[in-house]
């Protein structure tokens, strides 16, 4: 006899994670009259707000290589990315609560589609932006094919803090609460919308002292310049923002089925 | 009847099946909280101290909680058909989960036998099903949370589609599908999967007399005969009591009763 040692088995993981994929992106899809259009309207409803913020003079976003429209439209989509994973990591067991009540699921394939989902979801918009640059002339650094590598912290990072938040979230909503506001701010105070340099005063503290503004900075640098973003700072960022990641979904497997217990009384 | 009697009767009904079990519950306690702002309160606090290695206690219950499940133990062995009984609340999912793995196991054992390869749970039986996903579509994805993988559920399908009479429905979306369609889809695909041991939770709840029956049928064929084991968990006792061998009652999150008279059983519980 052995102690409880069922696991999944290995061989249908790969079957697993295809199968959520499709239900994720199918889901969206079929429930939509425009569909992943959806992806691009977006991102254009979010110029249109940044041109007329800009146009207003509130905003002064500093000296730029590109123009403002090309600028924010790819800040937006970098951003998106972190946020997305963020909220789809957080929402675990909002997603897939019931699922995994009735299913002894292996929690890291699902956390893996979230990664990829949101991947996916960055990418198809993202063809629209080198689209867009293409019309204005912009071209890519030929450094730009290592792109996704310097932009894998920032998604790792989202899902870290989605999954720390989504844990507690679980047994209380405050979290989720907290943590959503808090992270819109971080928008605000990251060079998203404006470039690093342009801070000043107590905003450029909270700048330096961001996490966001070199795993943000170095991956957009990249694409426009083939440089990263204070480069060892960045890579600093990258590793431990990737053993962060590591530490955060061993203790998200450990713990799922004690939180499930506890919402599923 | 006292803890001794429990022991002894339990030993006497054990003792006269085979002796290795497939499964072996040995002392097996799940507490809960029945107060929502304690429930959060205890949750945080045990979160946190597994984020610092520490072990929360589960010898004894804080305020609020109470035992869901109470020193359970008992083994199950091949070619065994139980059925798990007891009122709402006595404590059946919550030891199905338990068996099944999706709940945390912190005190007592649930030990497999080394042959174990593969276990099915099914907690409500249609669970899992999208209704925007075909069929068909369902049938993958469902099979993709048993564990199964794409070459198993391919070599399934024509069974799925004999058995639950499906025909060209199958690819139509499964929100258009009437309720018992959808149960004999859900079903087809539980009974298509060659486990070693098969938990139900309530799966018998539909109307269907006819399709039950070739269930029924279906079922002891497969787990009465061949070295495997099924565990049911209902309300439905008199439907299931000629399918089984062995009975265990629950009450209060206790074994009150665990025999192999099946129908003397059921009627001492239903009297009761």
């Amino acid at each position: 006899m052995d102690n409880y040692t069922y696991t999944f088995p290995k061989q249908s993981k790969k079957f697993l994670l295809q199968e959520l994929i499709k239900l994720r992106l199918l889901a969206d899809l079929k429930r939509s009259l425009l569909g992943w259009l959806w992806l691009l309207i977006l991102p254009v409803f979010a110029i249109l707000t940044w041109i007329f913020i800009k146009g207003a003079g509130i905003l002064e976003p500093g000296e730029m290589e590109i123009p403002y429209t090309a600028f924010v439209l790819l800040s937006t989509t970098i951003w998106a990315l972190f946020f997305d994973t963020y909220k789809n990591c957080s929402q675990i067991f909002i997603t897939y609560g019931k699922t995994l009540l009735v299913n002894k699921l292996p929690i890291n394939i699902i956390i893996f589609n979230e990664l990829i989902v949101g991947a996916i979801k960055f990418f198809v918009p993202f063809v629209f932006i080198i689209a867009y640059f293409m019309y204005l002339g912009i071209s890519f650094h030929p450094l730009a094919f290592i792109f996704p590598i310097v932009l894998l912290p920032l998604q790792l990072f989202g899902a870290a803090i989605g999954l720390l938040t989504g844990l507690f979230s679980a047994l209380a909503k405050d979290f989720t609460f907290l943590m959503d506001n808090f992270i819109k701010l971080f928008l605000l105070l990251s060079p998203v919308v404006y470039t690093p340099e342009i801070s000043t005063g107590l905003l450029a503290k909270v700048v330096k002292y961001n996490p966001l503004t070199y795993l943000i900075s170095s991956p957009r640098n990249i694409l426009l310049n083939g440089e990263l973003y204070q480069p060892m700072i960045s890579l600093i960022c990258a590793v431990c923002v990737t053993v962060l990641f590591i530490l955060l979904t061993r203790f998200f497997v450990i713990n799922t089925a004690r939180i499930l217990e506890r919402e599923g009384v | 009847m006292s803890t001794t009697d429990k022991q002894i009767s339990m030993r006497t009904d054990e003792a006269t099946l085979r002796p290795i079990p497939l499964l072996k519950v040995t002392g097996l306690h799940k507490k809960f909280c029945k107060d929502l702002a304690y429930n959060m309160y205890y949750g945080i606090k045990d979160l946190v101290s597994y984020f610092f290695g520490l072990k929360p206690d589960y010898s004894s219950l804080r305020n609020n909680e109470f035992w869901a499940l109470h020193d359970i133990n008992f083994n199950i062995y091949e070619d065994d058909v139980i059925i798990l009984a007891g009122i709402n609340g006595s404590g059946k999912t919550t030891l199905t989960r338990m068996l099944a793995g999706i709940y945390e196991t912190e005190r007592g054992t649930i030990e497999y036998h080394k042959k174990i390869k593969k276990i099915i749970s099914v907690f409500a039986i249609k669970s899992g099903f999208n209704p925007i996903l075909t069929g068909r579509e369902n049938v993958y994805l469902k099979a993709a949370y048993y564990g199964m993988s794409r070459k198993e559920i391919e070599a399934n399908m024509n069974f799925i589609i004999s058995f639950s009479d499906i025909g060209s429905f199958l690819d139509t979306p499964f929100g258009k599908y009437s309720s018992g369609m959808k149960t004999r889809l859900a079903m087809s695909l539980v009974l298509s999967i060659k486990s070693d041991i098969l938990f139900i939770d309530e799966g018998f709840s539909f109307s269907d007399s006819k399709f039950k029956a070739k269930c029924f049928k279906f079922l002891k064929e497969e787990y009465s005969k061949k070295g495997r084991a099924l565990i049911i968990a209902t309300h439905r006792l008199t439907e299931i009591g000629d399918l089984a061998n062995r009975l265990i009652v629950l009450e209060k999150g206790e074994i009150i009763n665990t025999t192999v008279d099946v129908a003397k059983g059921i009627k001492d519980y239903t009297t009761s």
